[in-house]
């Protein structure tokens, strides 16, 4: 099924469709939500609540953007939401008992060892991913979308619904912030 | 190599720590999950309120709640028996009295009941 039957298909409710959507773009969706979370739970939930929103708002999809844009757009929101929330939760902590909910998803503690990168180097990637959680949140999503995701700057533009410029002058803050960010803890490791 | 130009090195390394990574897999049955959670999602009204009732939490906050309600009302009986206790007190009979009312009024002997 190419893509505009497929969007046909999935506006008309088709579980196959549904499905052939879930099989192609389950990578994007994960990848990026774990770039964000930097949690495989919950990058997992996140995956799952993209999807179910992507089928129950297929028919308000005008086709104007590639269904891949309009799914990154969906995954970084949702992923967005889901780190408010966990600095919420982490803000009321005490709470948990009752809201059943767990620690697992803390933002501020967890490191990812994502399994993609490459061995040799894992321990900056962590570094840097450490580094990633202390820069704004669009500046943290559009060094994501580029670097993890390989998304061009014209994509990550339409992704976040910006300017090229934007994303541009976005890319250029998250390094700098970046830099400052591994400087200090580098200084410390030194001393 | 000094420390600074081995900080710089490090920050490089760092930002280009992620080319050439690659995708991270999703953990399996990615479909199943999905709609066994729309399932969930689609379930009634009734059935909502009753895993809510019955959440653990729920039931905790429940009985603490009817526990406190409880005390409450024990310890507002508490206060109030020192009161209660006066007027038991001022409307009991005493039974001297009430003996002597008995006589008074059957006592076969007192001829002059004034």
């Amino acid at each position: 099924m190419n893509q505009p039957e497929l969007i046909i298909q999935l506006q008309q409710g088709n579980p196959s469709a549904f499905r052939q959507l879930v099989d192609e773009c389950e990578s994007l969706v994960y990848n990026t939500a774990l770039g964000i979370v930097q949690n495989p739970q919950d990058a997992d939930d996140i995956t799952q609540e993209v999807f179910i929103q992507a089928y129950q708002s297929v028919s308000s999809f005008k086709g104007e953007s590639k269904l891949s844009t309009w799914l990154y757009r969906i995954t970084v929101n949702r992923a967005l939401d889901h780190e408010k929330k966990a600095r919420r939760r982490k803000k009321f902590g005490f709470l948990h008992f009752f809201t059943g909910h767990s620690e697992a998803g803390n933002p501020e503690q967890a490191v990812l060892e994502h399994p993609g990168v490459l061995l040799e180097n894992k321990e900056r990637a962590s570094e840097l991913m450490l580094a990633l959680k202390k820069i704004p949140d669009n500046q943290r999503v559009a060094f994501t979308l580029h670097k993890m995701e390989g998304q061009s700057y014209r994509d990550i533009a339409e992704i976040m619904g910006l300017s090229l410029q934007a994303v541009e002058s976005l890319m250029a803050r998250a390094r700098t912030n970046l830099k400052k960010v591994l400087k200090d803890f580098y200084e410390k490791e030194n001393h | 190599m000094d420390n600074r130009e081995q900080t710089e090195k490090k920050i490089e390394a760092a930002l280009n720590s992620l080319d050439g990574m690659h995708k991270a897999e999703p953990a399996p049955f990615l479909m199943t999950r999905i709609q066994a959670r729309m399932n969930r999602a689609s379930e009634s009204g009734w059935e909502r309120t009753i895993r809510l009732v019955t959440h653990p939490a729920y039931v905790i906050i429940g009985l603490c709640l009817i526990v406190g309600v409880n005390a409450l009302v024990v310890l507002n009986n508490d206060s109030a028996t020192p009161e209660s206790a006066y007027a038991a007190e001022q409307t009991t009979v005493n039974p001297d009295e009430m003996v002597s009312k008995v006589a008074t009024l059957y006592d076969i002997e007192n001829t002059d009941p004034q």
